[in-house]
This record gives C-alpha cells, structure tokens and sequence, in this order.
C-alpha cells in the first residue's frame, strides 16, 4: 500500500484505477475503496466492464501450444462425471462412441440437472414462502422476480419487504455448490447489485463459500423503490439478475 | 467439418450436444493451453489450469454476454483467471531476467508474428499496432504473462510508475478502439 498513499473515492480516482481494477491488479483497502465507489457510481462501473472486455479480447493475441494427447477427451470426461455425479444421473445404458460414452450421459444428466435446478429453485421459493408466512408482517413480501441469467435460465428468485429500510431476501439455491466447487468464479468478488427506481445502485458482497445461498440485505429505502437486483462479477459482469413486480 | 461460429458450438457445449462440445474444446484447446502455459509456465499445471478453464466455462455458460465480446475472448479471461489462482496458490513462479523484453517469434507481443496466427484476433491485433510499444509490452506482459506491474517493473528495470501508467493508457485506448469499431 506504500505505493497507493490515497484511497480512491471519487469518479476521478476511481477511473484512473478503473484498467487496474479490470485486470484485476488491485488489492486490499484500495481495491475495496474502489468497489465501493463503482457500488454507487453506474458510470464508473460500465468503464470498468468495457475495460475488462477489452482485457479478455487481448487474451485473443495468446501463444497457442498443443496440449498433451487425450485433453479434449479428459475436458469432456470432467465434464460428463460432473454432470452426472451432481444430480445422481443413471450409468449410461450404453456406452456411445468414443468420447461419446461420457458425452451421451451428460446429455443425459443435463437436462436432469435443469430440472433439479427448478426443483431446488422452486423448493427454494417455497422455503422462502413459508418462511415469510411464520414470520412478522414486515417480512410480507412487496415485490417480486425470478433472478434469471442473460439467456433466460431461472436460478433463483428474488423478494422485497417493508416500508423502510427495505429487506432484501436473495436466493440462488445453485449458488453455494458452484462457490463450494469453483472459488469465486470466473472473474471473481462476486456481489449483488440492488439498483433503486432513482438510479442509486448499491453493492453488497455474496458471502464466501459456505455462507449459504440465501442473503438478506437491508436498503435504506421503501421496499417499492427496489427496480433491479442483479449478482455480478468483480467486473461488473451480470450474472443473473431480476426485475422486481409487485406482488 | 465444422464450418460453424465458436458461439454456436459454444451453445451446444453448454446445452450438452457431445459432438458441438467436442468439436468447442478441440478448436480452442490449443488458443487455452497455450495461454495456460504462458502464465504457469509449467506444461502439468498448465493442463490443469486449462481443464478447469473449460469446466468453468461450462459451468458459467450463462454468464456468458456475446454483445460483451467473443467467446474465445471470454474463455481465455477465465483461462487467464485460473492461471493466477494457480500461480498465486503455490507462490509466484520465478521468471528469468531475460523474459522481459521477449524475444521475437515466441513473443506474444511481437505483432507481426501474432498477425500470421490469429486471422481471428486481426481487430485486436491492428489496435495493438497502433499503440507505443512500451504501452503494448507492458499491456502484453500483465495480459498474456499474468504479470503484475511491479513484476514488469522488476524484469524490465522501468520505473513501478512507469509501467503503471502504460498499462491503464493501453487498455483505454484498446477498448475506446474495440468500441469504436463494433458494428
């Protein structure tokens, strides 16, 4: 930290950092003093995002190598045992041919899976109800949204309660076994943005792995004011997101 | 045999279709690998690194947003993601003196050599052209190295300061150049 004397606050400061945000170059209280500012500030984070994309496009320009023999075959094979494995697919009745014999049981196992997913998702949403029901009237939900990625696939649902402050209950029910499994993801720091009919757009960190795949938030706002809840990457990246409607 | 975009077998490989998924994988394995290899450095790691990479990509493919860029673009930021989780978690592997400035022909920021290569990437290629060259080498070795700046600082005996600063004026101009030239 020696070498970044300030801490980042506003659009200027952050948009200096905002390639090293991008590339993932910051760390510590100046990376956390820098998220805090894109919490708040739309046009900062859209510079962020653009950047980040760039960054990727980049990565184009990369030395090709081969890889051992066999590797597209264990990709494959890692991905067909992951499928099956997650929602106790069947043994194959029979093997296909080459790669096959895995790949026919993760076609298999996928569909499966988004169905599990939509089980989970409405048993979820189910919890979530009957939670609600053995509690207090605050908790009555106002608005609603099925939290849904960019191509339209539900993994969650999102609910909104009270007059003020608002309670933010966020659920995507997959969320814990892919933190459990894979990190942080992709691009890492994942948060979920509440975005509010006035444009003011507040960002809360996604717990850890282990922390549950349930959040509760508080806004300080009415629950009616609540537009958009999104959870995104630490570069801003969508990664499901739902508009709220009323109930 | 597969005269198809990368996103439409990327579809199929997140759908499930073996045969799209095959045919994904073997087109960019070696565009992953060698990235891999290049940030890792070591041929078992980077295998791992570039497994996880698709299996990631895989299990993310939703967050996937082509109006954002390509998809071999977006694997190869995840790939490029594993590989420093990889080099984080057993310590900064030690990187001769003279990796910096690279050599030309296996140097990922000799343009020319990069432009017979990647007829894909030609967008990006003709905007790395255009910028300074400290600016490209320094955006080269924090992208397609894994480096951080103080590392390029530390290979290249250029100033922590210096290399900070061609780094963000690169990336800028790279994406004001992409946006500018999307149809």
């Amino acid at each position: 930290m020696t070498t970044e004397p300030t801490l980042p606050t506003t659009c200027e400061e952050v948009r200096e950092l905002a390639p090293d945000i991008a590339l993932g170059l910051l760390t510590g209280e100046v990376r956390a003093a820098a998220l805090a500012h894109l919490e708040r500030c739309g046009a900062c984070r859209a510079d962020v995002a653009g950047l980040a994309s760039a960054a990727d496009e980049v990565l184009l320009l990369a030395p090709e190598a081969t890889p051992p023999p066999g590797f597209a075959d264990r990709v494959l094979g890692r991905i067909a045992e992951l499928g099956g494995t997650e929602v106790a697919a069947p043994a194959p009745a029979g093997a296909g041919r080459g790669a096959g014999g895995t790949a026919s049981r993760w076609r298999r196992a996928r569909p499966l899976l988004a169905a599990a997913a939509v089980l989970v998702v409405l048993a979820g949403v189910l919890g979530l109800a009957l939670a609600r029901s053995r509690d207090d009237a605050p908790a009555t939900p106002v608005a609603t949204a099925e939290m849904q990625t960019g191509r339209g696939r539900t993994v969650g649902e999102v609910a909104v309660s009270g007059a003020g402050p608002a309670t933010v209950e966020v659920q995507v029910p997959e969320w814990d076994a892919l933190v459990d499994r894979w990190g942080t993801g992709p691009s890492g720091d994942y948060h979920v943005a509440i975005e509010l009919h006035d444009g003011t757009r507040l960002l809360r960190p996604v717990p850890d792995a282990g922390g549950g795949d349930a959040w509760t938030f508080t806004v300080e706002a009415p629950a009616e004011a609540v537009a958009t809840v999104s959870v995104v990457d630490g570069a801003g990246r969508v990664w499901c997101s739902g508009r709220l409607l009323p109930v | 045999m597969w005269d198809v975009s990368d996103e439409a077998l990327f579809a199929g490989f997140a759908s499930g279709d073996p045969a799209a998924a095959a045919a994904f994988v073997r087109r960019l394995e070696r565009k992953v690998y060698g990235l891999a290899l290049a940030i890792v450095g070591d041929p078992g790691d980077a295998q791992d690194v570039a497994q996880e990479a698709f299996v990631r990509a895989w299990r993310f493919a939703d967050s996937f947003d082509e109006r954002r860029g390509s998809v071999a673009a977006w694997l190869l930021g995840i790939t490029r993601n594993s590989a420093l989780d990889c080099v984080r978690g057993r310590g900064r592997r030690a990187l001769p003196t003279a990796e910096l400035p690279a050599e030309a022909g296996a140097d990922p920021t000799d343009v020319d050599e990069v432009v017979g290569r990647h007829d894909d990437a030609s967008r990006v290629v003709a905007l790395m052209r255009e910028l300074p060259a400290g600016q490209r080498e320094a955006l080269a070795a924090v992208t397609l190295q894994g480096l951080s700046t103080r590392e390029v600082s530390e290979l290249t005996g250029i100033p922590h300061g210096t290399v900070k600063t061609r780094v963000r004026l690169a990336l800028r101009r790279l994406r004001d150049g992409l946006e500018d030239r999307v149809p």
